[in-house]
């Protein structure tokens, strides 16, 4: 039983009162009037009256405050010390930004409109831009994936529609709780900095899964099935894996240089993800590279690109027709490189197209506006040699510039580093008359006279210097044209005389001693011959035939791309058509461009580090009924067949599941989609905070 | 109702405003919403209604419920709050000066409450067990008339006894424990070294019968003391463990103001 405090109470004594906020300080004798408000005692100055409990903790939350108040207050006031402000130090990525405004658009606005910017709405969109400043992320950055709306809608269109699962209850709360209409998120939606909670980029599977048409709990348990994957477009390089490794690689003539392993013609890129083709040279040359260079070629070795087209010179001259000079036994046609000199030429394209389908070697029946076509285009030809004549590789690379609008660099690699000494002997050896003659007839037509720079002195040398003595020609300010145009013409006429009973006695034929590829005069033409896999001159005419498209190119391009063009590299390098329409020559395998972003990705060096557990063909096995070849039939990269089977989801579940490798979404998936490239740095990211 | 069904009760209540919490909390997060904000206005919320029991302490006039209610919501709403701050903060140390401080500010107010807590439960059944009930003003006055009575007896057995053994041990012992208030770790804890009674008793052996009976009277005053001394140690920390908890929670709501400013004015990046 607890015996009550009788001896004094808060009843008897102003002194013990509860709500009083001095107490007696008199141990020996507490008066009962007790001390004042102010804690003076009214009865004895040397009393000194004490705080009570609840007196002294309102003192202590009074002085609290007051502390607490004074350091936000000095903080917010020193520029120096706004960085004791900051929630943490920023990620790795970030590291190297300095000042706070490069982020934050508040930062540089005076403190007091900082509560004034905390109330704006627009403050995410305008932080959000600040990230953008950097993170280029195409045109709707903020949509989900960066996808455009229609994109977009179109993928939700195409999605598995599945109801949710496994999902947990707040996993239904959640989908029922997404706002449909809330189209675009700012980067803190996932991107926390400041080294908040997770990394950077840590996003949840459910975050993930339920924005989704397709609800699923887990990769290994229910994930969508594989459609595809990993083949979404055929090879670029057209290589049939399945007859190589059946039929090539066990053909006697070539096991010895057959690969023993994958990895001898593929490794990995620079990120590790993507196998990429080692190369030509490494991994086709010891096979491919002499069917290229045309060794062991039966027909011509080279490209006609220049041929003096065959002409019923008999009809011509039954109908007065003249022509001048023309080789009597020519009988090729006008190639696609003449046809698109031609066209350049005025009339030409009517005539062209006049002459169409009409063989040029039995004009028999042709009527006289045909016959007079005929010779026009005679004539044009004969202006092409001419120019070519005067002017060398410069007239073929004035030509290409003025139907094609390429640069420079471009048009060097087009006329294959042309010899003028090659048009020379061309041109002498079947136009002999060819300078007299474009002084007396329409030669040189006004496209020449207009089209070449060239003095009338230097063309009345060169036609003396053609019809008397060469050894004379050269004149002091003279250009390499003149130069090249003079150098061997001195000696010409004897040493063309031992030449030829040189070459008599070792029987190789032009087109031989060009093994090493170039130009080459083969009777009537000039032909190309490629100096190997990668020759520039046949790259730049695909390349450059290819994207522009129109129907001289594509003439062109037909031709170049001829299964039995020499060169044949359209054999292995496939062309899709682009959407604008027009071809674009596959020269690479897969490129990955390390700024483009797809949906899947997938790292084959992460998975080589597991030793005796997984080869390639663990994943990639031969689909030996695909119909390869015939995926390479038109020039659409979408219908194919591929060598290999699609790899099945249960594949990689066999290792991707709750007990062993980790099946998160980001594992395998990216979530913004497209080029993402790094945008130049802002000045503000160096200077001072 | 029972203190035990009034706790399981109040646990209950807790655990459920708990439950849906984590549950919005989660939906939220899934659904890509900021789960920081609606963890941050719960909280401020919460911190607000902790910090009204100190207004409703101080505006006692105010018809605003039972005091003893208030403290039931004050407890349990600490917990609930408590663990919104710990999902708040993702259970991690925050980062940055500024919020280290105000993490701390607002772990060490919900620390010392919870410590208070336990301090008005057990030491509050600790001075039931006393036999009497001591206004903790009262304390100094107590201990004068006790040391007035001790030195009176001291004095009287003195003078009686011809012997100066309890004048020795008034001078060696005695007087500084009469002097104030005297052991109060061991009240609190009820741990310790040894008493003055103990020491009396190994005095008596040199006492004569009349020392014997004045010691007899000395020891029911040393018990006196002694229950005095532990009214003022268990007191004294009931009273101000608050002296810690109360300006930490000012300080907790004085530091959220510019917290919340700076989350939305720089929250956008």
């Amino acid at each position: 039983m607890v015996k009550k405090d009788h001896i004094l109470t808060f009843k008897k004594s102003h002194n013990h009162k509860p709500t009083s906020k001095w107490q007696c300080g008199n141990a020996n004798k507490s008066c009962l009037q007790g001390p004042d408000n102010r804690g003076n005692c009214p009865s004895s100055s040397k009393c000194q009256p004490r705080r009570r409990a609840r007196t002294k903790i309102a003192s202590a939350a009074l002085w609290t405050t007051l502390f607490t108040l004074g350091a936000i207050l000095i903080v917010f006031s020193n520029q120096h010390w706004l960085s004791l402000l900051s929630p943490g130090p920023l990620s790795s990525s970030h590291a190297h930004i300095e000042n706070c405004a490069t982020c934050h658009s508040a930062f540089n606005d005076e403190k007091i409109d900082w509560f004034a910017a905390a109330t704006h709405a627009s403050i995410e969109e305008n932080d959000t831009k600040l990230c953008l400043k950097c993170h280029a992320l195409g045109n709707t950055p903020t949509n989900p994936h960066n996808l455009a709306n229609k994109q977009l809608l179109a993928i939700s269109a195409n999605a598995q529609l599945s109801e949710l699962t496994n999902g947990s209850i707040n996993q239904r709360f959640a989908k029922a709780n997404l706002d449909s209409t809330q189209n675009e998120h700012s980067c803190n939606t996932c991107h926390n900095e400041h080294n908040r909670f997770e990394n950077l980029t840590s996003t949840t599977d459910q975050q993930c899964v339920v924005c989704h048409k397709a609800q699923f709990t887990s990769f290994s348990t229910d994930h969508p099935e594989f459609k595809q994957y990993p083949f979404n477009r055929r090879t670029r390089i057209q290589f049939d894996h399945t007859s190589h490794i059946s039929k090539h690689f066990t053909d006697k003539d070539y096991s010895d240089l057959a690969p023993t392993g994958c990895q001898q013609c593929h490794l990995p890129d620079s990120k590790g993800e993507n196998m990429i083709v080692r190369g030509f040279d490494k991994s086709c040359a010891s096979c491919h590279l002499d069917e290229i260079v045309g060794t062991n070629r039966a027909t011509e070795k080279g490209l006609t690109i220049f041929t003096i087209p065959g002409l019923d010179l008999e009809t011509l001259a039954d109908n007065n027709i003249t022509i001048g000079e023309w080789p009597e036994d020519a009988e090729d046609e006008v190639t696609p490189f003449m046809a698109l000199w031609l066209k350049q030429m005025p009339g030409m394209t009517l005539t062209l197209k006049e002459l169409k389908g009409i063989d040029l070697l039995d004009l028999s029946e042709a009527s006289q506006k045909e016959l007079l076509h005929v010779q026009a285009l005679a004539t044009s030809v004969k202006s092409i040699i001419y120019d070519l004549r005067m002017h060398g590789a410069d007239g073929f690379i004035k030509h290409i510039k003025a139907s094609t609008n390429i640069n420079s660099t471009d048009t060097m690699h087009l006329v294959g580093m042309l010899p003028p000494s090659l048009i020379k002997q061309w041109q002498r050896q079947w136009f002999p008359s060819m300078m007299k003659e474009s002084t007396t007839t329409n030669v040189t037509s006004s496209y020449l006279d207009t089209s070449q720079n060239i003095s009338k002195e230097k063309r009345a040398l060169i036609e003396d210097n053609d019809s008397i003595d060469l050894t004379s020609a050269a004149t002091d300010d003279d250009s390499w044209f003149d130069n090249i145009l003079t150098d061997s013409e001195s000696e010409d006429e004897s040493i063309d005389e031992i030449d030829s009973e040189h070459e008599a006695e070792v029987e190789w034929s032009s087109e031989d001693k060009a093994m090493a590829g170039g130009w080459y005069q083969d009777e009537f033409t000039l032909r190309y011959r490629p100096s190997g896999h990668h020759d520039q001159f046949l790259k730049s005419w695909m390349s450059l035939s290819s994207s522009i498209g129109n129907s001289e190119m594509n003439d062109l391009l037909t031709a170049l791309r001829d299964e039995n063009s020499p060169g044949v590299c359209s054999k292995c390098h496939s062309a899709d058509i682009s959407k604008q329409g027009s071809l674009v020559v596959n020269w690479q395998g897969n490129q990955r461009d390390m700024n483009q972003h797809d949906f899947t990705q997938f790292s084959h060096l992460a998975h080589f580090s597991l030793p005796n557990k997984l080869s390639c063909t663990s994943c990639h096995q031969l689909n030996t009924e695909a119909e390869y070849e015939k995926g390479f039939n038109d020039n659409k990269s979408s219908t194919f067949s591929s060598n290999f089977n699609n790899i099945k989801q249960e594949k990689c579940s066999s290792c991707h599941n709750e007990d062993q490798a980790n099946e998160q979404c980001l594992t395998c998936h990216n979530y913004h989609i497209g080029n993402q490239s790094f945008m130049a740095m802002p000045d503000e990211l160096t200077k001072e905070k | 109702m029972t203190l035990k069904i009034r706790l399981f009760f109040n646990l209950l209540l807790t655990a459920f405003a708990i439950g849906v919490f984590a549950s919005l909390y989660s939906s939220l997060d899934i659904s890509l919403n900021n789960t920081s904000e609606f963890s941050g206005w719960v909280l401020f919320a919460s911190t607000f209604f902790l910090f009204l029991y100190q207004l409703k302490k101080r505006f006692t006039f105010l018809p605003l419920g039972k005091s003893s209610t208030w403290l039931q919501s004050h407890l349990y709403g600490g917990l609930f709050s408590s663990y919104v701050f710990f999902e708040h903060i993702h259970w991690q140390v925050p980062q940055g000066l500024f919020e280290i401080s105000l993490g701390i500010t607002f772990f060490m107010t919900a620390l010392t409450g919870i410590f208070g807590i336990s301090l008005s439960r057990r030491l509050s059944y600790k001075l039931s067990q006393l036999d009497d009930e001591i206004i903790f003003e009262t304390i100094p006055e107590r201990l004068t008339v006790l040391r007035e009575q001790e030195e009176s007896v001291i004095v009287n057995a003195t003078e009686e006894a011809s012997s100066n053994t309890l004048a020795q041990f008034h001078v060696n012992q005695l007087s500084d424990f009469f002097d104030g208030p005297k052991y109060f770790w061991r009240h609190l804890t009820n741990t310790g070294k040894t008493t003055p009674l103990d020491a009396l008793k190994e005095q008596e052996r040199y006492m004569n019968e009349t020392e014997l009976k004045h010691a007899k009277k000395l020891r029911k005053i040393i018990l006196q003391k002694e229950k005095v001394d532990a009214h003022h140690a268990l007191q004294l920390t009931l009273k101000n463990w608050l002296l810690i908890h109360v300006p930490l929670a000012y300080t907790t709501i004085l530091l959220l103001l510019p917290h919340i400013t700076i989350v939305y004015a720089f929250g956008g990046a």
